[in-house]
């Protein structure tokens, strides 16, 4: 996935195109990775790639295509793949070696088409560690085009595949299929028609091709149960799989909150900016200037000063180590089995278990888990799923600072946090599920082999992706921190901490500068929190004000996907959405707990 | 009898699915009338997990219900 845009949307005009195209979750972005030296999201689950990315390979350009099942059906992702294969002058047919049954449908339609292709039959190894046994030669003739074998993840086959694939784009022959191998006129003429009978009998005899096909080619399948098998059972039955979730849930915030968030932050934040790299810009810019500029670069909101100490101190860790953990997470094919197993919590807001992927990116990051509920089949699925998101979902950046405000205050008032957001989560998604028209689709998810993360996917995913978020959040940390400086050197802060008092002292129970930190929620919600940071806070403030600054309005990146994604209406409904229960749950918790705690 | 009826580890082949949209669906994921599959496992009043071959499939409450079944015993 492509989720901050250097993958075009339409193939470069003159160029001659190669096509990647296969089921999902067969590897065919990894392939384009390795292909194209370029890097692109994958994980363990399909529909990691949502829109098409392309990459130049010489004088050729290489597109990676979402996973499909046919060419025929409906559907954005049916749409663009077609046009895709349609406008493509040769095609790369990836399938899944350890279930080749599964590809086939695809091939015969992909030969249908007539373009020249290449079939590769990727994770080769996992393969031949079932002990299955594949006529390459036989399979070769069926299809009509060469058949290749890789190990995409570790690279292996790579250079011959590349080779061909420039062999084959060098050559202006056409690669004629076999007669044999031609799928029946019936086939071809019906295969698109909307008329139900004749389409269903197409699809049978489509079907017949393929167990046929199979036959013919896969001598030997034994039946294979290894221990992936075993873990993915532990993983599905719920006595055994709720209690592994809720660990799984636990360790990561227990490593991310103890180790990341207290130990290393201490050191990032604490020693090397604070202690080091603030005073010395501070002196740096003290010899030069003065008055407000000097308030704007170097004081207590300083683009030089707070913005970096916040971005590279304290996000920079925290948000790589997230990236890491859910990298991990999406590379072992848990993220299915938990689907499964949520499904029926997920039911009771509207939608199938498969919105539990983007609530869990979401963790990582708001905006490209927006992106993701593309999932998502149904139109209402994806608003209540990107509500919640935009709600209830901390990124890692907000993250990264709750965790640190609440590090020092105990195991009650973690609980508490966690404890209300989750509940305004499951209520909110309840309400929406009423209020919202419509239906939930129906579950049918395929659950991906299980597999050890390879590092190197998870490194560079992580890198990427912390990458993306460094070079988005630099410029918006900029630009809150000087509006803030500027209305702090104007006194308008002061007026604006006065106007909002009745709000934020009054309603919410904070310190009135909680005011400020608000108002730079509305650069970022990590940003707000972060503001939070330097105040002196009882602990039923510092949990009043994370509850709201993690309800608050989305960071402005989300919004945009939210936009193109819902349009302006869906904007602004988000917006005052979010606001609006935000500002209701910190009023109520602070009453609530007031009374109680007696603070 | 129908799918979500399927007691876990017992092996049944589907008789008839109800739904066009799932009929076709599971029929490009080789699943079909006369299939016979392995119920993996069966979360209450959620989804079943199904296996055929080397997939294995997640199908919502719904979808189960949807498709009907005759028992084929356990073991192969």
């Amino acid at each position: 996935m492509n989720w901050h845009g250097h993958g075009k949307p339409s193939p470069s005009m003159k160029l001659k195109s190669v096509v990647l195209v296969g089921n999902p979750n067969t590897g065919k972005s990894v392939l384009f990775s390795e292909l194209t030296r370029q890097f692109t999201d994958v994980s363990n689950y399909p529909g990691t790639t949502l829109r098409l990315s392309e990459g130049h390979v010489e004088d050729y350009v290489i597109i990676d295509t979402p996973g499909v099942y046919g060419l025929h059906s409906e559907g954005e992702d049916e749409e663009s793949v077609r046009g895709a294969v349609g406008a493509a002058d040769m095609v790369v047919n990836v399938l899944d070696a350890t279930n080749i049954e599964r590809g086939l449908w695809l091939s015969l339609e992909l030969m249908e088409t007539g373009k020249r292709a290449i079939t590769v039959l990727n994770m080769w190894d996992e393969a031949q560690a079932m002990g299955l046994v594949v006529d390459l030669a036989k399979l070769q003739e069926i299809v009509g085009s060469p058949v290749f074998t890789t190990v995409a993840t570790r690279a292996v086959g790579i250079e011959e595949l590349a080779r061909a694939i420039a062999a084959e784009m060098a050559s202006t022959e056409r690669m004629e299929a076999s007669p044999l191998s031609q799928p029946s006129a019936a086939l071809l003429t019906t295969s698109a028609t909307s008329d139900q009978p004749s389409r269903w009998s197409a699809a049978i005899a489509k079907r017949r091709w393929v167990e046929d096909t199979l036959k013919q080619v896969l001598i030997e399948r034994p039946e294979y149960r290894g221990p992936a098998d075993v873990l993915s059972e532990i993983m599905i039955r719920p006595v055994t799989g709720v209690p592994l979730a809720l660990g799984i849930l636990g360790a990561v915030f227990y490593l991310i909150g103890t180790f990341v968030a207290q130990d290393l932050v201490e050191f990032t934040e604490g020693v090397i900016f604070q202690q080091v790299y603030e005073p010395a810009v501070r002196s740096l810019v003290g010899r030069v200037l003065s008055g407000p500029l000097y308030e704007i670069l170097a004081g207590e909101f300083g683009v030089l000063t707070m913005t970096v100490t916040y971005i590279l101190g304290l996000l920079l860790p925290l948000v790589f180590a997230f990236y890491v953990l859910m990298a991990v997470l999406e590379d072992t094919g848990y993220l299915p089995r938990l689907a499964t197993l949520a499904d029926r919590t997920f039911s009771a807001m509207g939608m199938n278990g498969k919105a539990v992927i983007p609530i869990v990116l979401g963790f990582g990051c708001v905006t490209m888990a927006t992106i993701t509920t593309r999932i998502l089949n149904k139109g209402k699925e994806r608003t209540i799923a990107i509500a919640l998101l935009a709600l209830a979902v901390p990124c890692s950046a907000q993250m990264a600072v709750i965790l640190v405000l609440l590090a020092g205050l105990g195991f009650v008032y973690w609980a508490l946090y966690g404890g209300i957001i989750l509940a305004v989560f499951l209520t909110i998604g309840g309400l929406l599920s009423r209020l919202i028209p419509g239906e939930k689709s129906d579950l049918i998810f395929e659950l991906p082999r299980l597999r050890l993360p390879q590092w190197r996917n998870v490194l560079r995913k992580a890198r990427f992706r912390t990458w993306v978020f460094i070079r988005d959040v630099f410029p918006l940390f900029f630009l809150g921190a000087l509006i803030i400086s500027l209305l702090l050197v104007s006194g308008a802060l002061a007026a604006l901490q006065d106007g909002l008092r009745p709000l934020v002292s009054g309603w919410l129970g904070l310190p009135a500068e909680g005011a400020t930190a608000l108002i730079m929620g509305f650069v970022r919600r990590d940003f707000g929190a972060a503001g939070f940071f330097h105040m002196a806070l009882t602990p039923l403030q510092a949990v009043v004000g994370m509850i709201v600054i993690t309800l608050f309005i989305p960071c402005i990146a989300s919004i945009m996907v939210i936009h193109k994604e819902m349009g302006l209406k869906g904007v602004l409904g988000i917006l005052g959405f979010t606001l609006g229960v935000a500002f209701l749950t910190g009023g109520i918790v602070h009453r609530v707990l007031a009374t109680f705690l007696g603070g | 009898m129908n799918l979500a009826e399927v007691p876990p580890g017992t092996k049944a082949r589907i008789e008839s699915i109800l739904d066009v949209a799932i009929r076709e669906h599971l029929l490009r994921l080789g699943i079909t009338e006369g299939s016979v599959v392995e119920l993996v496992q069966r979360v209450a009043r959620g989804p079943v997990v199904v296996r055929k071959s080397s997939l294995e499939i997640s199908l919502g409450k719904r979808v189960a219900e949807h498709i009907l079944v005759s028992s084929v015993g356990d073991g192969p």
